[in-house]
């Protein structure tokens, strides 16, 4: 039996102590979710948490990449100079805030003696006090009797798709996450498409080739992520951009630069088996649902 | 421990000894991932299509039904624009189609007459198996296909003999004239008809769906399926609504079109 961590608060180090004396787990597992994760040979280890509050800030100066000449996308991840480098540091911090979240859940995971954590669910709150609150919460499982592995999986689809992966031949490897920040400076004719004064219908060239850019990047980013986890392929849900836009901080009175934040987070997997080799072979029918239509 | 326990912890407890092909990236859910696979296509990656649009100066007036023309087309030609450079990305990848394609309209803070366009969806390569002897996947135009078909319908359609030749969109802006007084004062306290407001709804709507079809014709399609018909108000007040019919056009990749039996079940969840 693994011992509990130092490293967590003495509040969860006692949740997770009265576990494993009481052999009792909490679980929010609805019951659906509870008989497909058994369905597979895993049962509940315990609720599994971790949270973290960073404070997110812009690092060090910025500096417009776009002085002069033809105005280019700058993405964080993609490229190494000048202006990206000012926003690596956030990029950096954001990934590093969600990862220690998800760090000392597993952490909890581990010291309840799980395999993995599935239905894992990912926030970001804005702290009252100030800085972000990111967290990570969800369900510790185990296969009874199996060897402990090196490091747990997290999951943040639900026990049902857990199942249906499983028996598929696939496993999930780890929660992965793309982040993408790209800057453009915002030059006058892409000022003027987004003003009021321009009258027809047109696409604003230079903030699209920002946001193409910068939600490229974001799925580049988490592809890399995904082959730092020795995964195979990654199931995500959505991607969120949203903009900002900030002083140029060159001569120019005025002068703006537009920037964009991409995110999109997803499980790695990873496949076990060849597939429909294990028994039995877990292939779809059609069926016809004599359920009510519009329930899911 | 069950067999697929065993397995998959052995497998995730040495990753690093796995053989690492490619990693494929995808927006399906558990569900498509598994039958998108299991009808023959392979996820090679996301791909996504992003226009930033400046919708152009439309004049209203105020008590008449009419399309608003410039609407109309602002909202057409984003998403087509966010679609084609979509299918760009998949045609970079090499893919033979697109499937799961969302549509999305955002607003960002640029100001009130920008929106942004999206599309996403997962690019995929048709295996040897897919569809029988069909090989010929992609469109006229030697592009991938688009589709937005979820992963279960996508399955059943491949199943049924038929392939999907790209997305189709038919988009109608429409002003509802605002009721004059006098109209008001003859119908106050009286149930009836508001026939300005009948005719007008019918008329965008009709008129959307009309362009899906004419868009469905020029890709030489046999029929549109899983045709969804919204209606948005985005920024524009009570009045003024978008129409918008979506829907995928389908050709038949062979000459039958039965499927095995479909078993019946009761759902209990």
């Amino acid at each position: 039996m693994s011992q509990v961590p130092q490293d967590l608060p003495s509040t969860a180090r006692a949740r997770l102590a009265e576990i494993k004396a009481s052999g009792t787990w909490g679980s929010a597992l609805s019951t659906a979710e509870f008989a497909a994760i058994r369905s597979v040979g895993f049962v509940p280890a315990g609720q599994a948490f971790g949270a973290a509050v960073f404070s997110i800030r812009n690092a060090g100066t910025y500096d417009c990449p776009t002085r002069y000449g033809r105005p280019a996308v700058h993405t964080a991840g993609s490229s190494s100079r000048s202006a990206a480098n000012t926003f690596g540091p956030l990029v950096r911090a954001l990934y590093q805030a969600r990862q220690t979240a998800i760090d000392r859940m597993v952490a909890e995971c581990v010291a309840l003696d799980g395999h993995g954590v599935v239905g894992v669910r990912l926030d970001v709150e804005p702290f009252p006090a100030g800085g972000l609150e990111f967290r990570a919460l969800g369900t510790a499982i185990k296969a009874p009797g199996g060897p402990p592995l090196r490091r747990p999986f997290t999951c943040e689809r639900s026990g049902q798709d857990f199942a249906k992966l499983m028996l598929a031949g696939w496993a999930p490897v780890a929660i992965v996450v793309g982040i993408s920040i790209g800057v453009r400076h915002v030059d006058d004719w892409t000022a003027f498409q987004a003003s009021a004064a321009a009258r027809g219908n047109a696409e604003v060239g230079g903030h699209t080739e920002l946001a193409n850019q910068t939600r490229r990047d974001a799925t580049e980013q988490l592809r890399l992520h995904v082959r730092k986890h020795h995964g195979s392929g990654v199931v995500t849900r959505e991607m969120e951009l949203w903009f900002e836009d900030f002083e140029c901080g060159t001569e120019q009175k005025g002068a703006k630069d537009q920037m964009a934040q991409a995110t999109i987070v997803g499980t790695a997997i990873t496949r076990f088996g060849p597939k429909q080799a294990l028994s039995p072979p877990a292939s779809s029918q059609l069926v016809l649902s004599l359920g009510d239509r519009d329930r899911p | 421990m069950t067999e697929i326990a065993e397995a998959a912890l052995r497998q995730l407890d040495d990753l690093r000894r796995a053989k690492a092909g490619p990693a494929f990236t995808s927006d399906l859910s558990v569900d498509e991932f598994l039958l998108v696979g299991e009808a023959g296509f392979q996820p090679l990656g996301l791909v996504v299509g992003s226009s930033i649009y400046q919708v152009g100066y439309q004049v209203k007036m105020w008590n008449e039904n009419t399309e608003l023309g410039v609407l109309s087309r602002a909202m057409t030609s984003g998403r087509q624009l966010a679609m084609d450079k979509m299918q760009f990305d998949a045609t970079r990848l090499g893919a033979d189609g697109v499937v799961g394609v969302r549509l999305n309209v955002f607003r960002h803070e640029f100001g009130h007459d920008i929106a942004e366009f999206v599309a996403i969806g997962t690019a995929v390569k048709a295996d040897p198996r897919a569809g029988g002897r069909w090989r010929n996947w992609r469109t006229n135009a030697a592009r991938p296909f688009t589709s937005n078909l979820s992963g279960q319908d996508f399955y059943a359609l491949i199943k049924a003999g038929y392939a999907p030749v790209g997305m189709v969109i038919g988009a109608c802006v429409y002003q509802i004239a605002h009721r004059q007084l006098g109209d008001v004062i003859g119908t106050l306290r009286q149930n009836v008809e508001l026939e300005k407001f009948t005719r007008g709804l019918y008329d965008a709507r009709e008129l959307a769906m009309g362009r899906i079809q004419t868009a469905a014709k020029k890709l030489a399609a046999e029929g549109i399926v899983a045709m969804e018909l919204h209606q948005n108000s985005h920024t524009w007040g009570s009045h003024t609504t978008e129409f918008l019919a979506i829907g995928t056009a389908i050709k038949p990749i062979r000459g039958t079109h039965e499927i095995e039996r479909p078993a019946v079940v009761l759902d209990l969840s």
